[in-house]
């Protein structure tokens, strides 16, 4: 067994953590709190340069003079703790949501919905039957999962079929993507234990 | 003014973004160069404004004694010292690092290693469900657990030629199906927000 | 123009003109009908059965921020709160929004103190309804596990983007006995919420909320125009494969340009 008593903190916390399989215990609590007081404290710290290097480092050492804007747009966001001023709040939350919005507009229509649709743009009739019916499966499914999510439309027979047909792959596909996941988490488990039994007790060879 | 100027605000912006990504103008794009700092910068007040929310609720629950009162004793030292040594002993300093490499990144692992555990628990209750989905949903997961696990191989060969196909057919199109459709959905609600018809995130005057 | 986005372009101003379109039209009336969505319709139910048990609902609205590209998720989600924190604050229930996103924080906390304003209930709100725990994904995880479990709370609603600790929130809830309603447009993270949660919202369903739940007409206009441009683009999909098959690349082209 180590006597590294950083690796002692290390292996009891990972053992705390496991304990909340069996139920929600004390042993979990403080796990549980320090790890939220570390990824708070971490937040805070990675901010707090943010603000020091983006902000007041080129303003004050650079002459950028025009990041007081920013940064006293981030002072508004405390403006709901001064009476009346708590409209002021909106200012800051209207800019990221401006970027915020513009960015998901961008990335949506380029990659998710053009390239998308383009993907299928592909000759059904492949050289072996097997090849044909994949790419079959390929466009009808994309075509009947796109129906899946007519929402006003009325419920004809086509949009009825062209939807089942959209349930039925995508439950297929959420299926695969599940099994998909099972391999890598078991990696993960297995490095865990590998830490407790190698580099803690030493109970198996470490690397 | 209260409500018109951050409409503006969040509609000039967002414009700019979008004229920028479809014009090659260099002026566009180096305005939107240090908007995008100025996200950051704001969003690190943000998340200062956040953590003061967290110490709020843990010290009152200090305070008064409630829930597991001790356990938010831990947080906030914790919360506190971290800020400290990151502060102002620098995120080089051994004590930093300590909680870092000790605590943060070892508890990261443990909780992303608890979900094969979830996985499965997960499954078994899924099994229970009688219907054409969930029967599609469990056979081709189950397809491609064994087709992906080296068992798999051993049991009938094909195991792994079924998950590759799985995965390169149904699943691919369902994806395609659900990103079309997902980006619609995305597409409509920013115009709705950049012309002001959605403004629900900046609250009442 | 940029060279390959100029066809993005043109389609991204179709959808643009076609939500519009529906929006001024059902602004003089003229209101779709729309298809039942279990994820959403189950929302009520759900408040319902936390207000019967006299516990919680736990809510988290993702983990992006609002100024990242998946922040339109983000802004779904909160509408989905806004209607959430309406039956709560009907019903006098309580409610915990976890908060991952630091810059989500003082928005989610503004929808929820309008909604209860909306019901008349201003009194009842509380700027602790809405909690930051912590950006670092998995000790978000783990405290909502912790917080769900403790408050056993009745009703868990997890909307947004997730990354791989949308697991540990279905199954959080499950431990719990909560009733568990996702959704996500994330791929790689629908499969989990759709084996663990009792409702899942799959992709365009959660953009769906607003219009849905509100019964808005300018949304259920938006959401009829939303429904052209998928029109569309399933008829670009079958034209596209139909004029490769017979070796005609003129769409492909159009697209790429």
């Amino acid at each position: 067994m180590t006597t590294n008593w950083e690796v002692w903190v290390s292996a009891l916390l990972t053992l705390g953590a496991y304990s909340i399989l069996f139920s929600e215990n004390k042993f979990f609590q403080l796990v549980e709190h320090i790890f939220v007081g570390v990824g708070a404290g971490f937040a805070v710290v990675v901010n707090y340069y943010s603000i020091v290097n983006k902000g007041i480092k080129p303003m004050t050492g650079k002459g950028e003079w025009w990041l007081i804007i920013p940064l006293l747009i981030g002072v508004m966001l405390f403006g709901r703790f001064v009476k009346g001023m708590a409209w002021i709040t909106r200012i800051p939350i209207s800019l990221l949501v401006g970027i915020g919005v513009a960015l998901a507009l961008r990335g949506a229509v380029q990659a998710e919905l053009v390239q998308q649709i383009s993907a299928n743009f592909i000759n059904v009739v492949g050289k072996t039957p097997g090849a044909t019916i994949n790419n079959l499966v390929m466009v009808v499914g994309t075509i009947g999962t796109i129906m899946y999510f007519f929402f006003t439309y009325k419920q004809t027979p086509i949009v009825m079929a062209g939807s089942a047909v959209g349930k039925w792959i995508m439950m297929v596909a959420f299926g695969a993507a599940f099994g998909n996941a099972v391999q890598g988490r078991i990696s993960l488990l297995i490095s865990r234990l590998q830490y407790l039994f190698g580099t803690w007790i030493h109970l198996i060879p470490t690397k | 003014m209260k409500r018109e100027l951050p409409l503006g605000i969040t509609a000039v912006v967002g414009f700019l973004f979008l004229v920028q990504y479809f014009f090659k103008i260099a002026i566009l794009k180096s305005m939107t160069d240090e908007l995008t700092d100025w996200g950051t910068i704001v969003s690190a007040f943000a998340a200062l404004l956040a953590a003061a929310g967290l110490y709020k609720i843990h010290l009152e629950k200090i305070a008064r004694r409630k829930g597991p009162w001790e356990m938010s004793i831990v947080l906030v030292l914790v919360m506190t010292a971290f800020i400290i040594f990151g502060v102002f002993l620098g995120q080089k300093s051994a004590p930093y690092l300590f909680l870092s490499n000790q605590v943060l990144v070892p508890l990261s692992a443990a909780i992303f290693s608890l979900l094969i555990f979830y996985i499965g628990s997960a499954a078994f209750r899924a099994f229970r469900l009688r219907n054409l989905e969930a029967g599609l949903l469990l056979g081709s997961g189950f397809l491609v657990m064994l087709g992906r696990a080296p068992i798999g191989e051993v049991v009938w060969k094909k195991f792994p030629v079924i998950a590759d196909w799985l995965m390169k057919w149904p699943n691919l199109a369902g994806n395609r199906g659900v990103l079309i459709g997902a980006s619609i959905g995305s597409i409509a609600i920013g115009l709705r927000i950049l012309v002001g018809i959605d403004r629900g995130h900046l609250g009442q005057d | 123009m940029t060279a390959g986005r100029i066809f993005t372009f043109w389609f991204l101003i179709f959808t643009f003109a076609a939500v519009y379109y529906f929006m001024e039209r059902a602004k003089k009336g003229n209101l779709p009908g729309v298809r039942p969505i279990a994820g959403l319709a189950a929302l009520d139910e759900a408040v319902g059965r936390a207000t019967e048990l006299g516990r919680p609902v736990f809510f988290v609205p993702g983990r992006a921020e609002i100024n990242s590209a998946d922040a339109a998720q983000t802004l779904a989600a909160l509408e989905i709160l806004s209607h959430v924190a309406e039956k709560t604050a009907a019903y006098d229930t309580g409610l915990i929004t976890a908060v991952a996103a630091p810059n989500t924080y003082p928005v989610a906390q503004e929808v929820v103190r309008e909604s209860y304003l909306k019901v008349g209930k201003p009194d009842a709100y509380d700027p602790d309804m809405v909690q930051f725990y912590s950006s670092e994904q998995f000790a978000f995880g783990s405290a909502c596990l912790g917080v769900m479990m403790r408050e056993k709370v009745a009703a868990a609603v997890m909307v947004g983007f997730f990354q791989a600790e949308s697991l540990l929130l279905a199954e959080g809830a499950n431990q719990a006995g909560a009733i568990s309603i996702s959704g996500c447009t994330r791929l790689y993270q629908i499969p989990f919420f759709v084996v663990a949660c009792d409702y899942t919202l799959i992709g365009e369903e959660l953009f769906a909320g607003g219009a849905y739940l509100t019964k808005n007409p300018i949304k259920l206009g938006s959401m009829q125009g939303q429904d052209l441009a998928k029109l569309v683009s399933v008829l670009f999909v079958a034209l596209g494969a139909i004029l490769e098959t017979f070796g005609n690349h003129s769409l492909t082209q159009l697209f790429k340009k």
